[in-house]
């Protein structure tokens, strides 16, 4: 396999990852706020209609988004007492 | 019921199977997988492109083709904005809004015959309302994000129910404006109507392309449902406010969804970039190997010795002290502060000291709330022999005041023959006999230190401290005494001699205190060189053991366990007598003659020796830390 071959392989199977990625997490976006507008009966269609493009937009912008700073456990090493 | 009976295949007279190499399935790795994936998406998205594209050239031609109008020529009542225009096309079935910059409403170009006037303006308000609400703008999010999630069955429902919602607020407008609901639904049935009609005209004709002004029968029963309901209050949520906190709730979830690691793929990368920046020889795959292995060991290994007991833990904690990786000091350090076990704590002070952790044992030693273990953290820092310890001890020379850990840290510079540490502390002092102490091991290293270099600089500091002492006019001032030396300990029980093994272990197995466990080791180390047993010796001697020998040779531990096994030279019988021993619970010291009978070249030969043994408790055990060994005349 030559390296331009495998440089395309290793960018389009991550391209793949992060399709799937998206996927899941438009998923639950989505389903969440679907679930939001059944619980608490939203009855304006334009109001409805604002939601479901917030959570589009949302949904489409989720690769832009910067990288949440939840609490991540960084890789200890020695160093760090000695 | 049948059964399946295996039987070999020669007793079962068929030819052999072939090898598991031929017949093994082929297992699909993700790396194969994954561009698959992706190439079907790619195929998926093509498709769905050149479906719009080609919808949307089929409506730019009828568009142009259109036929201009006014609404005064159709007979409507209703004003229309300059920035849109209306036109007629026999190629479209229902009234449809078209166009991004420069919009244009489309118009059956038979209106006129299948609508009432009313209906006509209903139909056009419906459309006006699309564009007040710039419609034409936002319908290109759900077209985005349909060519690109085309086989995401929440995401296309998402699309749907948004252009539903778009169309029902569209209805609400055209009622709020004033026309009759009944008409309108009227109006909105016949353009279904023609929908259907010109769909199926479009299929005789193979020229299928349909505007979205209707696009299922559900959506239009609904559409209908919500038109003629007469009850419903059709309030615009024109106040932009009460979008804030649901759209804010779906930011925030947006956001969660977002993790640090953000996919998979990239960690994998990261990982491999870490790694492969922090090793610089080996191939990456083992570097990587090795990278995830410590993760995953330093999380488990720390959670099995916080969560269990016994046997588990100490298997764990025994890996973490066998460790070669850096990471394994941590992992000692991070069970230490989680844990409040004092048995535990005093273990991993041991270890920590073994693994020469001198920045955690400081601040043990420093901050730690219990005395115990601090003085035990302190005794570790003073035993630890590293390059960087000076820098701790004179650290924890000025965090303490206790004058008996002061006088440790000065005994153990100058055993070092390290002046600038000695200077050091020297200048952080106040105290005279610590003062003078520190004098006396620059003294020592002045006159009696073996590396000539040392001595000298000792005597440059001595002759400066001097100088510095006549400047300041204190020559001649009396020294304080020295400190009254302290109580001598009582001498151990010693017996005679430790010449017979049976009664060394009976001894200790009556009194098994420190002295007669090391009487017991003394005797165990004579009968170990005979049997050559060098096993005795990994254990028994420190890692930083050495031995001044009969010429003045330095040893270390390695060198004295290849003398046990010395082919040429071999011990018949090993006599400890005289043996004085002095110290206490964690350091002794084992004065002995020793005799050594052996045979060297097939001689007999015999050796008498006066030992010094220094040993010292660790982790509980007693271990040599250094012996000297002079001939007696």
């Amino acid at each position: 396999m030559n390296p331009l071959t495998e440089a395309l392989l290793t960018f389009v199977g991550q391209a793949a990852v992060d399709l799937l990625m998206w996927s899941w997490q438009a998923f639950v976006l989505l389903a969440c706020v679907w679930a939001g507008l059944k619980l608490f009966r939203v009855r304006t269609p334009e109001l409805r209609q604002h939601l479901w493009f917030i959570s589009l937009l949302a949904v489409l912008t989720l690769p832009l988004w910067p990288k949440s700073t939840l609490p991540q456990r960084q890789l200890r090493n020695g160093a760090a007492l000695n | 019921m049948p059964r399946l009976v295996f039987v070999p295949a020669a007793e079962a007279g068929l030819p052999a199977p072939p090898s598991k190499a031929v017949i093994a399935p082929k297992k699909l790795r993700l790396s194969q997988i994954l561009p698959a994936i992706f190439g079907l998406w790619l195929a998926g998205v093509f498709l769905i492109l050149f479906s719009n594209a080609r919808g949307y050239i089929r409506l730019r031609r009828d568009c142009r083709q259109a036929r201009p109008v006014t609404l005064e020529e159709l007979g409507s009542g209703l004003g229309l904005p300059s920035s849109i225009s209306l036109s007629l096309s026999p190629d479209i079935h229902s009234p449809v809004l078209f166009g991004i910059w420069n919009p244009v409403i489309l118009l059956p170009h038979d209106l006129a015959e299948w609508t009432t006037a009313e209906e006509r303006d209903a139909m056009i308000a419906h459309e006006l309302a699309h564009l007040a609400r710039r419609d034409h703008l936002t319908n290109l999010l759900p077209l985005v994000l349909n060519v690109i999630f085309f086989f995401h069955p929440l995401v296309r429902y998402a699309c749907r129910q948004f252009c539903l919602e778009r169309e029902m607020a569209c209805d609400d407008r055209v009622i709020n404006q004033g026309f009759d609901a009944a008409t309108y639904a009227e109006s909105l049935v016949k353009a279904a109507e023609r929908n259907i009609k010109g769909k199926l005209n479009d299929l005789a004709s193979n020229r299928l392309h349909q505007p979205a002004f209707l696009t299922s029968k559900q959506a239009l029963e609904r559409r209908i449902e919500m038109v003629l309901k007469t009850d419903r209050v059709r309030v615009l949520a024109r106040r932009w406010w009460y979008l804030i906190l649901p759209g804010a709730l779906i930011v925030a979830m947006a956001w969660l969804l977002v993790p640090d690691r953000h996919t998979t793929a990239q960690q994998l990368q990261k990982q491999l970039d870490d790694a492969a920046g922090s090793v610089k020889d080996g191939s990456l795959k083992g570097v990587l190997d090795r990278y995830l292995t410590d993760t995953t060991d330093y999380d488990n290994l720390v959670k099995t010795v916080l969560s269990t007991n016994g046997q588990l833990r100490e298997q764990a904690l025994r890996r973490l002290m066998e460790s070669e990786r850096e990471w394994a000091t941590a992992a000692l350090g991070e069970i230490y502060d989680k844990t409040r076990e004092l048995a535990l704590r005093s273990s991993l002070i041991d270890y920590l000291g073994q693994r020469r952790a001198s920045s955690k044992l400081l601040k043990l030693a420093t901050s730690e709330p219990n005395t115990q273990l601090r003085q035990q953290a302190t005794q570790r820092l003073l035993e630890m022999e590293s390059e960087d310890r000076s820098g701790a001890l004179i650290e924890l020379y000025a965090s303490v005041r206790e004058s008996a850990v002061r006088e440790s840290i000065i005994r153990s510079l100058g055993r070092r023959g390290d002046i600038r540490g000695l200077a050091l502390v020297g200048d952080l002092e106040d105290n005279p006999t610590l003062d003078q102490l520190n004098r006396q091991q620059l003294e020592w290293m002045a006159t009696s230190h073996e590396n000539a270099n040392t001595r000298r600089k000792a005597q440059e500091w001595l002759a400066m401290l001097q100088r510095q002492a006549l400047s300041n006019d204190r020559k001649g001032q009396d020294l304080p005494p020295p400190p009254p030396p302290p109580p001598p300990q009582r001498a151990a029980y010693s017996p005679p001699s430790l010449n017979d093994s049976a009664a060394v272990a009976k001894l200790l197995q009556e009194d098994p205190n420190d002295a007669n466990i090391v009487r017991a080791m003394l005797r165990e180390s004579g009968d170990a060189v005979i049997r050559r047993d060098t096993t005795f010796f990994e254990k028994a001697l420190a890692d930083d053991y050495q031995e001044i020998g009969i010429n003045g040779e330095i040893k270390s531990k390695g060198q004295v366990i290849a003398e046990i096994k010395h082919p040429q030279i071999k011990f018949t019988r090993i006599e400890i007598d005289d043996l004085r021993l002095k110290g206490d619970v964690n350091s002794m010291v084992a004065i002995y003659l020793g005799t050594a009978y052996y045979e060297e070249d097939g001689k007999e030969q015999m050796v008498r020796v006066r030992v010094t043994d220094n040993l010292i408790k660790r982790r509980g055990g007693w271990q040599w830390v250094g012996s000297h060994v002079s001939l007696t005349h």
